[in-house]
């Protein structure tokens, strides 16, 4: 089928959108593999250079990345899976049991996210100190699912509400109680949504500073926090932040990958169609 | 030559091989720091320590900071295997308002800190410093050679108050011992100063000239770069002029005259400089820190700045190809008769926090940091560290130009900033004033009569003039 003159103009215009989003990726891509002189000399250089690994070494070597991976896989998976453990009845009793039902309500659990984190930052971090967490997995752990709970549930709130009733019903004729309903009903027909949301709030925990940076200082650190250590006093060092960069999107891109298809029919669907 | 002394020297002989034009001139400089380091390598602590135990050693990361640390870790490792030392560190950017953060909750989970010379005054506040001399006292020896090593101008800043401690007859005590040496002064490409015949300026009245010589926007060259970003690094510029022509913040601090005294000759000159030469500066320059200044210069797009912290990145050859043509040299003065040569120093000293858990272990491993031992030194030089003792700048001085200026800029040391916890609020209040001035959007009298009122409102509201 030919394509119309204005049909071939917004492809072109995508093409062109898409180059732009890629032109910094590509260049931090690139600049992770530049020798540190050619980073920083006058004249910028797309690919006459000789690669070289030197940075990803020393993002292990030096600011210990593969500590800083393990910790982010382990604090913002365990909580993002305790998010969505836990924000998947609390929807469903907004959804479909009358509790705190109305808008008013969806947008008051909301509200807690828009919560500058600055704002109990301190708190969390005197907490921590009296109850010895500082420095721990299990402090981010609980800080993560605080701040993640109040979005999971209303985004999933929102998926559930567009979900046919009748299912329910039959399931509850048969006997079933309400959680055997939530994760054996429910959790099938939305998994799409709940896949959003997990994504939502992986993402979101991934990319965390301020809390991470206040409630660790070595050991629990994560990666936006050991990115950050790239920048020496005075100077920049670009191939490892570059190499770090690379790092932390490399689990996004994947994970994007994998859920591509649940991302789609779960933007499609529910709150934030 | 002893079996030491030669093995100090093939270490050396091999590191200069290294480098990349290995001259007879060089090998020649390298025997000698080898012979230097060696003979100061009998001054390491031979007593073996009793202390044991964990230390944790918090430290901003960076090259310099603790990466030097974990440089010289494995090496205290073999030194000390009865105490187990761990090195933490967070992003330099928030690592020191996070110090005080601990402080403050009275944290118990450091041993030993790291911090920036400026916020001594701060910790020293909340009662955060420990008297070093009960260990210092214990180890005369260690104590003696470091004072002769590390020139007493810079060392008497890491003291409480400022100035001799009690045991050099004055009134302060050791808060904090440093191997980090640092100071602001010229940096300018050599290359180009000797190809166009011109000499570093010694004196502001010269500057300008020397930047009109080397200015070539035309081509991307600027003849001045300078960390002027509206804040404090643009009060430390406007600082480092004014303590040439010998002025101050203040009338007289160090004895408890903190009549503000921003709106003098000294100040106008100072900030009049730095209108002038704003029309030359490098892009770059205006919202710049040194994290800006110190790229421009890597990639040859600045040729000079008279006033500049910069440290030894910039004689780094894996940082730019221009390593050896970056010098150092000692940061113009005024010409009257209260000016002299005055480098604003800085730096980062250890103390060990008031609330630390294992002190004596902590002293022994700052003390093996501080050693001048040839491998400790050399660990810390090829981490990326600038020393303050002028043994290892001397042995190294000819591979970094930058200690070269260090050891020229220690003697005329004076402290950055006034020692009160207010010298933040203070650089940053004056910073915002000249950054006006030099954009342009204030008139120079505007600008220095907004820095007295500003200065005299923080210190009103401190409590003063009370």
């Amino acid at each position: 089928m030919r394509q119309s003159g204005l049909g071939r103009v917004i492809n072109g215009l995508t093409v062109l959108a898409v180059v732009l989003w890629l032109v910094p990726v590509v260049w931090v891509a690139l600049t992770s593999i530049k020798p540190a002189n050619v980073i920083n000399s006058p004249t910028p250089t797309f690919f006459s250079f000789t690669p070289t690994w030197a940075h990803y070494l020393e993002v292990f070597e030096r600011f210990q990345f593969d500590r800083a991976i393990a910790n982010s896989l382990i604090a913002v998976g365990v909580s993002t899976f305790i998010v969505i453990v836990l924000a998947l009845p609390a929807a469903y009793a907004c959804a479909r049991m009358g509790l705190l039902s109305g808008d008013g309500w969806a947008l008051f659990i909301l509200s807690l996210r828009f919560m500058p984190g600055v704002v109990v930052v301190l708190p969390y971090f005197l907490m921590a100190n009296y109850f010895d967490l500082i420095d721990s997995q299990l402090v981010l752990i609980i800080v993560y699912v605080a701040f993640g709970l109040p979005f999971a549930v209303w985004l999933l709130r929102g998926f559930l509400l567009d979900l046919p009733r009748e299912v329910e019903e039959a399931a509850r004729l048969d006997g079933l109680g309400w959680l055997q309903i939530i994760f054996r009903i429910i959790l099938p027909m939305s998994r799409s949504g709940v896949a959003v949301t997990a994504i939502f709030t992986f993402v979101f925990s991934w990319n965390e500073y301020l809390f991470a940076l206040f409630l660790t200082y070595d050991k629990a650190t994560t990666i936006p926090i050991a990115l950050q250590k790239t920048i020496d006093l005075y100077n920049v060092l670009w191939g490892s932040l570059s190499a770090g960069a690379v790092i932390q999107l490399l689990p996004m891109i994947v994970v994007v990958f994998l859920l591509q298809h649940h991302i789609a029919r779960g933007l499609a669907l529910g709150a934030v169609k | 030559m002893s079996d030491k002394a030669s093995e100090v020297y093939e270490k050396t002989m091999r590191r200069a091989a290294y480098e990349r034009s290995l001259t007879r001139r060089r090998m020649l400089q390298a025997s000698a720091a080898a012979i230097g380091a060696a003979a100061a390598a009998s001054f390491v602590p031979q007593e073996v320590s009793a202390a044991s135990g964990k230390v944790v050693h918090f430290a901003p990361a960076g090259k310099r900071l603790d990466g030097t640390l974990r440089a010289v870790q494995p090496l205290f490792n073999k030194a000390f295997p009865n105490i187990e030392l761990e090195v933490a560190s967070l992003p330099v950017g928030e690592a020191l308002t996070k110090i005080n953060t601990y402080m403050n909750s009275k944290s118990d989970a450091f041993d030993v800190i790291t911090q920036d010379h400026a916020q001594f005054p701060a910790l020293d506040a909340i009662g955060a410093l420990t008297d070093l001399w009960p260990w210092l006292e214990k180890d005369k020896a260690w104590y003696e050679d470091y004072k002769k090593d590390v020139d007493a101008n810079y060392r008497s800043m890491w003291n409480v108050p400022k100035g001799p401690s009690k045991d050099e007859g004055g009134a302060g005590y050791v808060a904090a011992i440093t191997p980090d040496g640092n100071a602001m002064m010229t940096f300018y490409r050599k290359d180009i100063f000797d190809k166009k015949g011109l000499k570093v300026p010694e004196t502001w009245d010269t500057v300008i000239d020397t930047v009109k010589e080397i200015h070539d926007p035309d081509n991307g060259v600027y003849g001045y770069a300078a960390a002027m970003k509206r804040d404090f690094w643009s009060g430390y510029q406007f600082y480092g002029i004014l303590r040439s022509w010998g002025g101050d913040h203040f009338i007289d601090w160090p004895n408890g005259d903190f009549t503000v005294a921003l709106n003098g000759d000294e100040a106008f000159k100072s900030l009049s400089m730095l209108v002038e030469l704003a029309k030359y500066q490098h892009p770059v320059s205006s919202n710049a820190s040194e994290d800006e200044i110190n790229a421009s210069f890597a990639n040859g797009s600045a040729l000079y700045s008279p006033l500049t912290w910069g440290t030894a990145v910039l004689n780094d050859p894996t940082y730019t190809d221009l390593h050896e043509a970056w010098h150092m040299d000692l940061s113009p003065r005024g010409t009257s008769e209260k000016s002299a040569h005055r480098a604003l120093a800085g730096g980062f000293g250890q103390f060990i926090p008031t609330w630390a858990k294992n002190k004596d272990a902590a002293f022994d491993w700052m003390k093996f940091l501080n050693s001048p031992a040839e491998d400790v030194i050399s660990a810390i030089v090829t981490a990326g560290g600038q020393p303050s003792r002028s043994s290892a700048l001397n042995a190294w001085r000819d591979r970094k130009p930058f200690f070269e200026g260090l050891l020229k800029a220690f003697p005329v040391a004076v402290v950055n900033a006034p020692v009160i916890p207010e010298a933040y609020a203070i650089m940053g209040a004056t910073g915002e004033e000249v950054a006006d001035a030099c954009n342009g959007q204030k008139s120079i009298e505007d600008a220095m009569a907004a820095m007295q009122k500003r200065v005299t409102r923080i210190m009103e509201d401190s409590g003063y003039y009370n």
